[in-house]
């Protein structure tokens, strides 16, 4: 399996660390709003999944 | 004591103690990083008890996976690719409390109110040390880590004032991590430790830290109506 520069892993990782950032703030802010949270949810899950099966690694 | 503070550039000049302990620690700091959201992201993401819990654990992962990050760029700066780390499984990990699985909500409340204070300490090892790219990083890790020894803290006193079962279970779990917690500072009378301290790397010998982290653990849980665990019970390093 090809390996990303480190340059280029650091910059996706932290694109990803933001968005998920930035989803849980939206989400805490709505989260009376059920279907927001929920949706909030599933986008910061999808950001993290591609952290933790090590997918962040692949071209 | 060593006292110089080390860039980059120089660690190809540096002793090859010192190039050895600091790749060490390194490796080790960025695989617990890492480590932490493997143990609980797969299972609490989706199963935390409400919504804001959730979001709870999706920050918290995040702000983990940073702190990997920028250990990960620090270790690059002299030539070491931590990047595999991402692909080990738990069982891979350098430290025994990160080669399971976080399953249930009071051992993820448990988690952050007792190891990720031990994430603390370690952190504080490095403010001021030798490797200033290292020293650099720590403030800001240490004040995300803060945070999330508050949100475990919060986490186990709901449990701790919860039904007689929520109490049951967050004292089952205080005793699983606090025995594992103590191991995770390592060997008592450590030769690597007083290594660490000579190149000014570390400032604490293990036997210091674990000292200081009863000290100031044994009263927060007693805080929260719980029981200190004996401190020798399901322990493998002294």
């Amino acid at each position: 399996m090809p390996t990303k520069t480190i340059a280029t892993l650091d910059q996706e990782l932290n694109e990803i660390i933001q968005a998920v950032e930035q989803a849980t703030n939206y989400g805490m802010a709505h989260r009376q709003e059920p279907q927001v949270t929920e949706r909030t949810l599933a986008d910061c899950e999808e950001l993290l999944r591609h952290v933790m099966d090590a997918s962040v690694l692949e071209d | 004591m060593f006292t110089d503070k080390i860039e980059a550039k120089d660690f190809a000049k540096m002793d090859p103690e010192y190039q050895d302990l600091l790749t060490r620690v390194l490796t080790i700091q960025a695989d617990c990083e890492i480590g932490g959201p493997h143990l609980y992201v797969d299972k609490l993401l989706p199963g935390a008890p409400d919504a804001t819990k959730r979001l709870v654990v999706a920050r918290t992962a995040a702000e983990e996976v940073d702190h990997f990050r920028k250990v990960m760029d620090v270790a690059a700066g002299i030539g070491l690719d931590l990047t595999d780390l991402l692909r080990h499984s738990n069982q891979q990990r350098y430290v025994d409390a990160f080669r399971g699985e976080i399953a249930t909500w009071e051992d993820y409340a448990v988690f952050g109110f007792l190891i990720d204070r031990i994430g603390r300490y370690q952190m504080e090892e490095f403010e001021g040390g030798s490797y200033a790219p290292l020293d650099a990083i720590c403030p800001g890790i240490l004040s995300e880590e803060l945070g999330h020894i508050e949100n475990g803290r919060q986490f186990t006193a709901e449990l701790a004032n919860g039904t007689e079962d929520d109490r049951r279970r967050v004292q089952a779990a205080v005793d699983r991590w606090y025995a594992k917690g103590l191991d995770m500072f390592g060997h008592s009378g450590s030769r690597r430790a007083e290594q660490y301290i000579e190149w000014g790397l570390k400032h604490r010998t293990h036997e210091e830290a674990r000292a200081e982290y009863i000290a100031e653990v044994n009263p927060l849980i007693e805080e929260l109506g719980l029981q200190v665990p004996d401190p020798n019970a399901n322990r493998k390093f002294f």
